[in-house]
């Protein structure tokens, strides 16, 4: 099964090949990257299949309709614990069916290993990964045709694609930490991608450095990690003994530093503040990218080290915490939005809370099964609102309207996701969302199941007014037309998905290790209720006149706590005037700082050095030049003075040779008496 | 075949040459110099393949007497920490003069000078005797200041001077220890092995190596330079020419950390254990201030200078752990730092070239104009902020994760962390303002890199990649040294 | 009958050298001086063969050096005087004192 490398390789290296090319010639070449998605995706395909036939399945009831309510009735009231104990037999690897590494350094004769690995939750990821990048490429066909460095976008978003893979495949924490990383880049070169313009430059770099705060998190769990461990290795992490207490509190300090890494990365309150700003990038990218997949990239995370948080306990606790919050303020923040990509960008954030939450009631397979459904509908309403923004030349939802009449199939796909995102009966998003209820009430956490019906009300409020907003109403434009056939055909597919993925719901459960029931049916019809409530506030809010509504009314009503809304919950503002501005004010300082005491320190010691050095330099020309000329006249003088004996007469020389055989002798003498003595 | 000493004295045997060319043929100093710096690469690239990974003792070893009366020798030799920057040096040359191929002031003496730091910096790497090793140290400073106060900007003067002081403060400090340690009972040899072997069997007290300990520190710690001796450093970069920053950057300041490596450590252990809280400390403050102070900065090459105080607290923080990932680390770091500094350099240099302006208001848009400038600078830029694939990484991470599991407060830890979040913040809003967006005036109208500099930096790319994906490439080398030298200690 | 030793010897050569000695610094005449470092030499040979005599009685060393000597010293005093002659007849004058054209 080797082939699975080539999986994330195949993206990797359309990149490689596109990265060096002139621009030109990258926008010609641009099918490299749709081809390496496409093998990926049949790869993907193939593993899976693979996977699927080699994964002992129990049957399962096959008619959901009959089997609503009494299969779930009897099976959860025997096990209630089931969900976490599931998840723990998962995580702790029983079921690798490949796994292949290498030592990517030693250190001291240990082995720092990278390597992947296919197990069901990797081979459901990789079809996830695959077809979203694989729809959303072949739409961008359409999408970016025009733009003139379509290559570059094509080659990031290979780029991006391989690290998503090789994270979904990774068989360690470390690997999947630099795929993590490698995704952060790629996120910002396509939020940035049109850098011309300043909101998108700004946003980029708002989205790199707020999930790098995550990241900085996630770095010293790994420390703590491979401190209390000795390795990163999935297989040796998950079978360790955190709740021994020779592991001390690293449980809980591993476990909530990497809930803070995947916090910035699956912009969970308060570190969300960049996921709407992402929405300047391109819409494909941000189906993929802040959608789909890299944002659920956090949520992978904590799923797959849930067995720490587990032992932890807290970190649970403040998983759960944490999504509830996200859950209910994205989604309040979506109601106000203008913005229809902002919109979906709150609605992300809000369902990525919800995944959170499944995970912090120790619900792994609930968590990935709302990831997997929320991976196809949500990319799909992000596709169709590419088409709306093409269509309208905006993104605010106040100078659209009346879309439905003139582009049919975008108007059937998006209902089909934004019907998914609510919560109603039998899409994809209805199931998932109600075995996270079903997880929550039966692990006894009472009020965030509260919380959690009441962020559905909003989600359902939320998306019926958008969908009013753009569907309904007079049209606001007289040249509507339905996009290319490239861009609609994904969609067709992500909502096919979208519609029939709910129906498999006890086999993908089963494939995952542990089952998922068909909702209750107290538990379905209230989700039902809270949800076809929203709608209904959303259509009498926006959708019974055919008008289209200015935002006064709601404004007025709310009052105080619209303005909070509009503001985002202070969350940027605070940012803003805390850190971001005493930080600059700070460096700033700091550099004239450097520049005038550190630095001064050593220049005042140089003038003082300069000072002694002048007073040296007269001590120089003084003292040591005249000594140096005293010497020369003293030396004049000497030779003037042994001028004199050189007289000529013989009889001087006699005297002076006898005189000097006479000292020689009178100490040559002493020098024997000394010796003598 | 003595091929360390080719190494190490080819490039004098090349200024020489070089020195003697004939003034009314300005053009072919650099030829010449080129050619002797191509055959020096590719000796120290012969020396890097034949080098024996697996073992941990010294290779190639030389040695002659040298002045047996003071027990002086020749004595060269190169284990897997000093084979890496010897090579890094022997790269760095090559690509500073092919930096300076347009220098037209005194081309001779300008050539001359780039390979008498060759000279030194090799040196420097290879010497097994202390004396030999001191000697190349302070070799090196003659031609730095040459060049900076020959060639550099408006202020060189006052950078040169400041640079050969401050340098020259720390050697004092150095010689003293030197001195010292050769003086004591136990010694009375400058083999530096030896000397390595008497620390590690513990023949010199506790005493004795806390004060040698601290005048190696002063010594070391103002070539790296750490916090708070680092102000030589921008002024030294804004003025030096291009080629000048480059092995500045690239080759001189791993001589302080490489000093603390191969003498302060295995000399002086008992010193070692008692100082680590200060060095760790220390580069705490170097990594995150070197980091705030860059994010000020209007002058691009102020602001990648800064960016060296900040990355050279990593080296610090990974030598203060006294572990094997810290120490492997602080290793990788150096080589990284080494190229991809160079690379900033290199395009800092080239951009200047064509704006003359360094100024960051000023120059912005670079790639809409020149997109391979652009776009290699925003690479470069995200190897530095240590990006994960790219050189910077490895080395970064081992040395967090060195000092995490080591003995040293995880606060030092967890500040330096936050220093590799303050590198994305100083290096993205540097590619925002300058790489990105439209161009403004000075950049309106460049050209494009030509041949000979994307050729230029395709090495450093090729490099900062292989080192980024496959760490072995280089950690093979350097952790059979790295973990002897640790046992030797008894640090392991 | 009294006898003679190696010191009286010795004695006699050193009052012969002193004579000597003091008569080549201080006498005017050059043919003077001539004799007074014959008087030196004669001093020297006389040592020569009373150490001889006492120290190596066996052999003869010390007297064939004097005879020697004794030659050259003949043939030092033949150019002496004719070198003095040669002065006389330049400047008429055998006076040492005259002689300072090697004055520096």
């Amino acid at each position: 099964m080797d082939y699975i490398i080539a999986i994330p390789l195949l993206p990797a290296l359309a990149f490689v090949v596109l990265a060096p090319l002139s621009r030109a010639a990258r926008n010609r070449a641009r099918y490299v990257a749709v081809a390496a998605i496409a093998a990926s995706l049949v790869l993907s395909l193939m593993a899976f299949g693979t996977a699927w036939s080699e994964i002992p399945q129990e049957e399962h009831a096959a008619a959901p309709s009959i089997a609503l309510s009494e299969t779930h009735a009897s099976e959860s009231s025997t096990e209630p614990g089931l969900a976490s104990e599931g998840g723990d037999e998962l995580a702790e690897g029983g079921a690798v069916l490949w796994n292949r590494s290498f030592a990517i350094a030693t250190v001291a004769g240990a082995d720092i290993d990278l390597g992947m690995q296919l197990d069901p939750i990797a081979a459901v990821m990789l079809l996830v990964v695959t077809i979203v990048g694989a729809c959303v490429q072949v739409y961008s066909l359409g999408y970016m045709h025009r733009d003139e460095r379509v290559g570059w976008y094509y080659a990031v978003l290979s780029l991006f694609t391989a690290a998503m893979l090789a994270l979904v495949l990774a068989d360690n924490f470390l690997l999947l930490y630099l795929s993590w990383e490698i995704m952060g880049l790629c996120s910002y070169l396509l939020i940035g991608f049109w850098h011309e313009q300043e909101a998108p430059r700004k946003a980029s770099m708002k989205a790199f450095l707020t999930t790098r705060v995550g990241d900085v998190g996630f770095a010293i769990g790994l420390f703590a990690m491979w401190g209390t461990v000795g390795s990163f290795a999935f297989s040796d992490v998950l079978s360790y003994d955190w709740a021994a207490p020779a592991a001390g509190g690293a449980a809980t300090l591993v476990a909530l530093m990497l809930l803070f890494g995947a916090m910035g990365k699956s912009a969970q309150v308060p570190l969300h503040v960049w996921l709407p700003d992402a929405m300047a990038g391109p819409t494909p990218a941000s189906a993929l990218i802040h959608a789909a997949t890299m944002v659920a990239a956090g949520v992978y995370l904590v799923g797959r080290a849930l067995p720490i948080f587990e032992a932890s306990g807290v970190a649970l606790s403040v998983t759960l915490f944490i999504g509830a919050t996200t859950a209910l303020l994205g989604g309040l923040m979506a109601t106000v939005q203008h913005d229809i990509k902002k919109v979906l960008a709150y609605s992300t954030i809000s369902q990525l809370g919800y995944m959170f939450i499944a995970l912090g009631a120790g619900g792994l397979v609930a968590g990935f099964y709302h990831l997997i459904t929320h991976a196809f509908f949500k990319s799909l309403l992000f596709l169709g609102a590419g088409v709306i923004i093409h269509a309208y030349h905006t993104q605010d939802m106040r100078e659209m309207g009346g879309l439905a009449r003139y582009l049919p199939w975008t108007t059937a796909t998006f209902t089909i996701g934004s019907l998914a995102l609510a919560g109603v009966f039998p899409l994809s998003g209805f199931w998932s969302k109600d075995e996270i209820l079903t997880v929550l009430w039966h692990e006894g956490h009472y009020v965030t199941w509260a919380i959690a019906l009441a962020a559905a009300f909003v989600t359902a409020f939320y998306v019926a007014r958008l969908w009013f907003r753009v569907f309904a109403g007079p049209r606001q434009s007289e040249e509507l037309h339905e996009a290319h056939n490239e861009m609609i055909a994904p969609m067709v597919l992500l909502a096919g998905i979208t519609v029939v993925i709910g129906f498999f719901g006890p086999q993908i459960g089963a494939f995952l290790g542990h089952e998922i029931l068909w909702p209750a049916f107290s538990m379905a019809a209230t989700s039902l209720a809270v949800g076809g409530a929203g709608i209904a506030l959303g259509w009498w809010g926006y959708g019974r006149r055919n008008l289209v509504v200015n935002t006064r009314s709601l404004k007025q009503r709310a009052g105080y706590g619209y303005d909070m809304l509009a503001n985002k919950f202070y969350f940027d503002i605070t940012y803003e005037y805390f850190i971001i501005r005493p930080f600059m004010r700070l460096t700033a300082g700091l550099a004239v700082f450097d520049m005038k005491r550190v630095d001064g320190v050593v220049n005042g010691a140089a003038r003082v050095w300069n000072s002694a050095t002048s007073l040296g330099a007269q001590f120089d020309t003084q003292v040591i030049d005249g000594a140096v000329n005293g010497i020369a006249s003293l030396i004049r003088r000497a030779g003037q003075g042994a001028r004199r004996i050189q007289t000529g007469r013989i009889q001087t020389y006699q005297r002076l040779a006898v005189g000097a055989l006479v000292m020689l002798m009178v100490a040559s003498v002493l020098l024997l008496v000394a010796k003598g003595a | 075949m003595p091929l360390l000493t080719a190494i190490i004295f080819l490039p004098l045997l090349g200024a020489a040459v070089t020195a003697l060319l004939p003034q009314s043929r300005p053009d072919l100093p650099k030829k010449v110099a080129l050619g002797f710096a191509l055959v020096d690469l590719a000796v120290a690239l012969y020396v890097l393949v034949r080098f024996d990974v697996g073992a941990a003792g010294m290779q190639f070893v030389e040695k002659a007497s040298w002045v047996p009366e003071a027990g002086i020798q020749y004595y060269l030799g190169i284990d897997g920490i000093s084979v890496t920057l010897l090579a890094l040096s022997a790269l760095l040359t090559v690509l500073a003069i092919l930096a300076s191929w347009k220098i037209e002031k005194k081309p001779a003496f300008y050539f001359a000078m780039i390979q008498v730091l060759a000279v030194g910096m090799s040196g420097v790497f290879c010497a097994l005797d202390f004396v030999l090793f001191y000697v190349f140290w302070e070799l090196v400073l003659v031609p730095m200041y040459f060049l900076i106060a020959v060639w550099g900007g408006p202020r060189r003067e006052y950078a040169s001077i400041k640079f050969f002081l401050y340098t020259l403060f720390g050697s004092v400090f150095m010689l003293v220890g030197l001195i010292a340690l050769y003086l004591h009972p136990a010694a009375g040899t400058f083999d530096m092995l030896k000397l390595a072997e008497l620390g590690g069997s513990g023949a010199f007290g506790a005493g004795f190596q806390w004060w040698v300990f601290a005048a190696f520190f002063l010594g070391f710690a103002v070539k790296v330079p750490v916090w708070p001796l680092h102000t030589w450093l921008p002024d030294a970069h804004v003025e030096a020419p291009t080629a000048g920053s480059v092995l500045l950057a690239g080759i001189m300041l791993k001589m302080g950390t490489y000093g603390f490596v191969r003498i302060s450590l295995p000399m002086l252990p008992d010193a070692s254990q008692s100082w680590s809280w200060f060095l760790a400390l220390l580069a705490a403050i170097s990594i995150v201030y070197g980091a705030a102070v860059a994010f000020a900065q209007s002058d691009l090459k102020k602001l990648v200078a800064y960016s060296s105080v900040s990355h050279m607290g990593f080296v610090m923080l990974g030598i203060a752990s006294l572990t094997p990932a810290g120490i492997n680390g602080a290793v990788a770091v150096m080589v990284a730092h080494g190229l991809i500094t160079g690379m900033m350099f290199l395009l800092v240099g080239m951009i200047y070239e064509r704006t003359h302006t360094r100024l960051i208001a000023d120059v912005r848009g670079v790639s809409k104009t020149a997109p391979v400038a652009g776009g290699l600078l925003a690479f470069a830029a995200f190897a530095s902020l240590g990006l994960p694939g790219l050189a910077g990484f490895p080395g970064e991470f081992l040395s967090l994760l060195g000092a995490w599991n080591s003995d040293m407060w995880p606060g030092y830890v967890i500040i330096s962390a936050v220093g590799v979040l303050l590198a994305a913040a100083y290096m993205l809003w540097m590619v925002q303002r300058v790489v990105l967006g439209e161009s403004s005036e000075a950049v309106v109208g460049i050209t494009d890199l030509g041949a000979r500099e994307i050729g230029l930096l395709v090495p450093l790319i090729a490099l900062t990649v292989f080192i980024g994906v496959y760490w072995s490439g280089l950690l093979r080398y350097v952790d059979p040294a790295v973990t002897s030298m640790l046992t030797a200690m008894g640090a392991m | 009958m009294m006898q003679v030793g190696p010191g009286a010897f010795l004695a006699l050569a050193a009052v012969l050298f002193s004579l000597g000695l003091y008569g080549a610094v201080s006498k005017k005449s050059a043919v003077m001086v001539l004799m007074s470092l014959e008087i030196m030499a004669v001093a020297v040979n006389l040592n020569m063969v009373a150490l001889s005599r006492w120290v190596t009685p066996e052999t003869m060393t010390g007297q064939f050096f004097s005879m020697f000597t004794m030659v050259v010293s003949a043939a030092e005093i033949g150019l002496g005087l004719a070198l003095v002659l040669a002065i006389y007849r330049r400047s008429r004058s055998i006076e040492l004192s005259t002689m300072e054209r090697l004055k520096g």
